[in-house]
């Protein structure tokens, strides 16, 4: 729940958005506790029982995404502490007899800087992406351009949907393997695939992820004998810039169906 | 120095006052930057292509899929796919056209609860940037259909509660129909809202009969929504979804048998 509440909304509301929202709910406090505002004090109850709600639905239901709605409130409020927090600076600053040069032109820059800074804080986290994260389009556009015949197709990962998507087959048309524990060696699994197929006629593709220091599945890896047929290391593609995993695209073709 | 600040008080006095002209470049701009961002990246999320294998299962079978999502999103596409789109663009033209909207849509809650032109300029020119709504945005997502809609709803009923106009709570519950039909977390709004009116006609704001016509007129046009939405996106189809949906929650606390709930 504690993290859900920190860790969770914080990064779908952006952290200085929901730093910013802090700092304005206890100023907004100060502001308006003495004025009868039922609305304001609705509003502030709503986003209250928003918060909650999500942090006790989180039980339940992981989604960081559900926290997407609050995102309306949080913006109305870092818009009202950049606009109305001159006014509260300029009053704490007479009360602490706190006077330097440029004072008022500081005050008035707090809403530029607010904006400045949160529109560029939000333009690098939406345009930093990562150049390896494309690998599952290459991978597909790699199998899409070089298939030959319709082989079967083996799917050793969690997110077998998106392959499935981008190489325009049904999920029912892909066997998937391992998709629970991507930690598993390649080795492992897929010389066990190999090994099943060795009677079945086509080129078949087996997609699968190699994490740094496993063996790479070869025929000699995997010790096949001349007679299984030809198994070939087709294309690899890093999956992140830090290149601690790797995509592979590996091809299959059974001796039997080369006769 | 002096000379920047005069510029941007001129700019500030000139966007407050033209806020339709603002509020356009400020819709124009967000959808510029979605836009680029998913030329820049047009990876699709795990979910999106769950939400696209039923889409297009539903075009080849014309059985509308059966699944825990609501299906008004399913329609959507289904509606933009009649320009003559594939599913993956109509979903991510859907999310870049609603995404950008999300700016006027705030501007509506920040002018209404704040009354600030100011601020409310402000806060739609943030919601044009944000990077959780440029990254839901680009693809194929049904959270971005659902916070235009539940934030339409927000919007309408702080309107209500403010002008006293029981035509403002039946929009507003209108949009919560539309929003309840994409995703289900909307059911909250229903509880803010009727909340909402319970405590202002305690605390005088509202007298009660006031109280229970505005909590009629948003009931009303909640369920007629509904209604309509069974009728035009095929009513069988429809009911066998949620069928299918409240049938397994039944199953699960072992209300209802195994082979009623007309699923798959």
């Amino acid at each position: 729940m504690f993290i859900y509440f920190f860790r969770t909304i914080p990064s779908m509301i952006f952290e200085p958005v929901g730093i910013i929202t802090l700092i304005w709910a206890v100023m907004a406090f100060f502001f308006f506790r003495k004025k009868n505002k039922t609305l304001f004090w609705m509003f502030a109850g709503g986003v209250i029982f928003m918060a909650g709600w999500r942090t006790l639905c989180h039980q339940v239901m992981l989604s960081a995404r559900y926290a997407a709605f609050l995102i309306y409130p949080t913006l109305i409020f870092c818009a009202c502490f950049s606009l109305k927090s001159p006014f509260f600076f300029r009053w704490l600053f007479k009360k602490l007899k706190w006077d330097f040069p440029h004072r008022n032109l500081l005050l008035k820059l707090i809403p530029v800087i607010v904006l400045a800074g949160l529109t560029a804080g939000f333009l690098c986290k939406t345009f930093r992406i990562d150049p390896y994260s494309n690998y599952r389009i290459k991978a597909a556009d790699y199998y899409l351009k070089h298939r030959q015949g319709e082989g079967r197709i083996y799917i050793a990962m969690f997110e077998y949907k998106r392959i499935c998507w981008y190489i325009n087959r049904k999920i029912s048309e892909v066997k998937v393997i391992n998709a629970d524990d991507e930690t598993v060696p390649a080795l492992s699994y897929v010389s066990k695939i190999v090994k099943e197929l060795k009677n079945v006629p086509g080129e078949h593709y087996v997609f699968f992820f190699l994490n740094k220091g496993d063996v790479l599945p070869t025929s000699d890896s995997m010790k096949l004998s001349p007679d299984h047929g030809s198994w070939q290391i087709a294309a690899r593609y890093y999956t992140t810039k830090h290149k601690k995993r790797e995509f592979i695209v590996a091809r299959y073709k059974p001796a039997a169906a080369k006769k | 120095m002096k000379k920047i600040i005069s510029v941007m008080q001129k700019t500030t006095r000139w966007c407050c006052e033209n806020p339709a002209w603002t509020l356009l470049f400020i819709v124009l701009l967000s959808l510029g930057i979605k836009f680029i961002l998913w030329r820049v990246d047009p990876m699709i999320s795990r979910d999106a292509s769950f939400y696209l294998h039923n889409i297009r299962d539903w075009q080849e079978s014309g059985i509308m899929p059966q699944s825990f999502i609501p299906p008004m999103f399913y329609c959507l596409v289904r509606a933009v796919m009649t320009l003559g789109l594939g599913p993956e663009h109509a979903g991510v033209w859907l999310n870049l056209v609603s995404g950008s909207l999300l700016t006027v849509i705030i501007y509506g809650i920040a002018m209404e609860s704040t009354c600030s032109r100011k601020i409310s300029l402000f806060a739609a020119a943030l919601m044009a940037f944000h990077s959780s709504i440029n990254a839901l945005s680009h693809e194929v997502q049904r959270d971005v259909p659902y916070l235009f809609f539940a934030g339409a709803a927000v919007w309408l009923a702080i309107a209500g509660f403010r002008r006293k106009k029981w035509y403002l709570l039946a929009a507003a519950g209108a949009f919560t129909a539309l929003s309840l039909a994409t995703r289900y977390e909307t059911l909250e709004i229903i509880l803010i809202v009727f909340c909402t009116l319970t405590v202002f006609a305690a605390v005088r704001c509202f007298s009660w009969k006031q109280s229970i016509g505005y909590g009629l007129s948003f009931t009303c046009a909640f369920f007629s929504v509904l209604i309509l939405f069974f009728i035009v996106s095929g009513y069988n189809d429809v009911c066998a979804h949620y069928r299918y949906y409240f049938g397994e929650k039944l199953q699960a606390v072992g209300l209802l048998p195994a082979d009623e709930t007309g699923g798959k």
